[in-house]
């Protein structure tokens, strides 16, 4: 989970343990927002709540990509 | 406030830790709310990332590290990429000194949002003494 184009989490994950899985950038999410008007880091307003609503449900369907290709390479694996 | 004279905080990122959302908490109210021109706060991630304009920051400001745990992440980071302590928080220390602990990591409740606006303070008081000095 990144939050800007630095994308330190995936290079950190890539650094020091392997390549992720995907990786979710929230500014990419945010560009579909028609007036981005982030002010404060940890006072979220309630339209700031419904995108990180939003970003959760991508992290969620991202869970379940990885879950189903964990059990397809099991089933390919199992003799 | 000019270019040439800020402080720098670098706070834990330990997201499953209530301790490390109290210690960036406190940093966003010192940036954001107690000394916006005079404070500038740098990521975590970022000096593991090498980053190298945020390794340029904490190499030529002094800087204030908030760790959350006894791993000391900030410290050893800060340190690591060549920074200049002048000033560390210990949360967990200020946990036993105030006896206020906080809820969890995603809500700090009434105790941990007040030990993080008690660590804020403390953070503002060590930006205008090390401004004072510089």
């Amino acid at each position: 989970m990144d939050g800007c184009e630095k994308r330190c989490a995936e290079i950190g994950t890539k650094k020091f343990s392997g390549k992720p899985f995907a990786t979710i950038v929230v500014s990419d999410i945010l560009k579909k927002c028609p007036k981005p008007n982030l002010k404060s880091r940890d006072e979220l307003s309630v339209e700031e709540f419904k995108w990180a609503e939003k970003v959760a449900e991508e992290i969620a369907k991202k869970v379940d990509e990885a879950l189903d290709c964990e059990k397809r390479k099991l089933e390919v694996t199992e003799p | 406030m000019t270019e040439d004279k800020k402080v720098v905080v670098v706070a834990c990122a330990g997201m499953d830790k209530p301790l490390g959302s109290v210690a960036r908490d406190s940093v966003f109210k010192v940036v954001e709310e107690l000394r916006p021109k005079k404070a500038e706060l740098v990521c975590l991630p970022p000096l593991l990332a090498g980053v190298v304009s945020h390794s340029e920051l904490i190499g030529k400001f002094p800087v204030i590290t908030v760790d959350g745990c006894a791993e000391r992440c900030a410290t050893k980071l800060v340190v690591k990429s060549g920074g200049k302590i002048r000033g560390r928080v210990f949360v967990p220390d200020s946990v036993k000194k105030h006896n206020l602990v906080p809820d969890s990591a995603s809500h700090l409740g009434s105790n941990g949002e007040k030990l993080a606006e008690i660590i804020a303070e403390e953070i503002a008081s060590e930006v205008d003494r090390l401004l004072q000095g510089m």
